[in-house]
């Protein structure tokens, strides 16, 4: 299951970062490179959602909680 | 109503004095603290400011933004609202172009050759007993506000609004919200204000709730960036009317508490900004049935928005893009070619200080009763189709992109002003026919093309530009491929063929 989510966060990213530098560094601060806004988390999380049915809501997490690509893993491994 | 916004605004003053103006988080004013704070800045402005030049109001949220707007108005000034999102180089271009040596600033800010009257200078202003000089309010023709928009050359353009296009607009406004408000909310509506003030969404949300004797509710930037504070916020304000751009609902609906639950309130819905897509009025009507949606359109120069739509199921389910419905009283719609040309009573003065820039686009023409009226070519293209006008996109460069109007000649004239690029180019990237970001494609042969790279020249932009016009991705190439007849292949380009 781990690597269906990895799989499933890692494409969606890319799709919405535009970039593949989330593939190599999933440290990566995705707000402080300005990968990321606001709606592309509205993206992510409705994404998240429809693949693995996973329902994330945005008022339950914090900014900070979901910054790296293996943070947006580890939250999504918490609720499934 | 007949009267001039000001005078309605006077009026809400004198009769509902304690009546909560505007709340942005902790900070309020009742409409008597706004009646006497920018009587009295008015009068200092009168009395300490030679230049009768529009004012420049730098802040963000704060309820004094509002006191220094009207204060400005009524000393006889334009205002011109800087949002703190605008970085250094783009304000001091504004300042400039406004030529008022005297700016008003509501938070933290600095200009060199610019006296910048702070925050806590304008509070002495306000708490003192105001001079005996008489001001004379702005009237008719005379400009109100001064907004800047995003330029083709890459220098903002600054859209003048007169007295009498904010007034007509805010009697339609005033009229649209009240006939789709219960009695009791229409008696006291609170507005959400989701925009800074330096785009004119939020001129619908301020005047309109003003003028109705309502309360505006300030959602501010760091708000935003926090849901769950947000909503509790929201839910405690009791919200009754909401405006926003589309996005900024589509953000709040990826929530699924967002919903009448939290707002058991709101009434309605105006949408304005950007393109309202199906999917979101469809989602937003499940989440909210006992609301109204309106979906309106109208370019700046044209005072916010000339058109509405009640959206209904019937719309939801027709084939093709929502439309943007009927003109306003006052204002008629023409498509010329492709394109619409809005005529009417609330069609801007013109650019500030850029008579070429204004003769390409305003110009005086009979309208449908023979009656000589401004009109505005918008670029936008549309049709009608016997009942609705529709608004499918544009005829230029021009993009919106989360509800920002952007030049994306703006953005390449920055770019190629940096010195490590020799070439470049700017497109949108689309998610059906809603744009998500903006890829730059840049020649810039002293750089590898690497991450931190890409990084450096979005760092260089934004000292340029305000943060939501940097290119979310910057690609380096080679060579930029070129068309036969030598200019930049953007279909190249668009089809991802480099």
């Amino acid at each position: 299951m781990k690597q269906k989510v990895i799989d499933t966060v890692l494409n969606l990213l890319e799709e919405i970062c535009g970039d593949d530098v989330i593939r190599s560094d999933m440290d990566i601060n995705l707000l402080e490179e300005d990968l990321i806004d606001s709606l592309d988390y509205t993206e992510l999380l409705v994404g998240i959602e429809d693949a693995l049915g996973v329902v994330m809501a945005p008022s339950e997490l914090k900014r900070e909680e979901m910054d790296t690509p293996n943070k947006i893993i580890e939250q999504v491994m918490k609720r499934i | 109503m007949n009267n001039s916004i000001l005078t309605i605004i006077e009026n809400v003053i004198k009769n509902n004095g304690e009546i909560v103006a505007i709340k942005s988080g902790p900070h309020s004013l009742t409409y008597r603290q706004l009646g006497e704070q920018s009587d009295r800045l008015a009068q200092w402005l009168c009395s300490n400011v030679e230049d009768n030049e529009p004012v420049m109001v730098y802040g963000h949220k704060n309820p004094q933004m509002i006191v220094c707007f009207m204060a400005c108005v009524k000393s006889g000034r334009a205002y011109c609202p800087v949002d703190i999102s605008m970085p250094a180089d783009r304000v001091k271009d504004i300042a400039e172009a406004i030529g008022n040596k005297t700016i008003l600033a509501t938070e933290n800010f600095e200009l060199n050759g610019f006296r910048v009257i702070g925050k806590n200078d304008i509070s002495r202003i306000c708490d003192q007993a105001a001079g005996s000089g008489t001001a004379f309010p702005v009237s008719g023709n005379d400009t109100f506000y001064i907004i800047f928009t995003s330029g083709s050359t890459g220098k903002p353009k600054g859209v003048e609004i007169s007295e009498s296009n904010l007034s007509k607009f805010a009697e339609w406004s005033v009229n649209l919200a009240g006939a789709r408000l219960t009695d009791e909310k229409r008696n006291h509506p609170i507005f959400m204000n989701q925009a800074p003030f330096s785009f004119d969404l939020s001129v619908m949300d301020l005047y309109t709730s003003l003028a109705m004797g309502g309360t505006l509710v300030c959602v501010d930037k760091a708000q935003q960036q926090n849901t769950a504070e947000m909503f509790e916020y929201m839910r405690n304000s009791s919200i009754t009317c909401w405006v926003s751009t589309p996005s900024f609902a589509e953000m709040c609906m990826a929530d699924h508490s967002f919903d009448s639950s939290l707002l058991p309130e709101m009434e309605l819905f105006l949408f304005c900004g950007e393109k309202l897509g199906k999917e979101t009025a469809e989602k937003l009507s499940e989440r909210f049935p006992q609301a109204k949606i309106v979906n309106t359109y109208g370019p700046t120069e044209s005072t916010v928005a000339v058109t509405f739509a009640d959206v209904t199921p019937e719309m939801i389910k027709k084939e093709g893009p929502l439309p943007i419905g009927q003109p306003k009283p006052g204002t008629q719609l023409v498509i010329e070619g492709e394109e619409i040309v809005i005529i009417g009573d609330t069609v801007a003065k013109g650019y500030y200080k850029n008579p070429e820039k204004t003769e390409q686009v305003f110009f005086q023409t009979p309208d449908k009763d023979g009656k000589m009226q401004k009109a505005y070519r918008t670029g936008d293209k549309g049709f009608y189709d016997g009942k609705n006008f529709y608004c499918t996109g544009r005829m230029d460069g021009q993009i919106k992109l989360h509800g920002y109007r952007i030049e994306l000649g703006d953005i390449e004239n920055n770019l190629m002003n940096i010195s490590l690029i020799e070439q470049a180019a700017v497109l949108p990237k689309y998610d059906g026919d809603k744009i998500k970001s903006l890829v730059a494609y840049v020649k810039a042969p002293s750089m590898e093309g690497s991450f931190s790279d890409g990084k450096k020249i979005k760092s260089l932009l934004k000292e340029k530009i305000p943060a939501y016009m940097v290119p979310k991705n910057i690609k380096f190439l080679d060579k930029m491929p070129m068309t036969a007849n030598g200019k930049l292949d953007r279909k190249k380009l668009e089809a991802g063929l480099i």
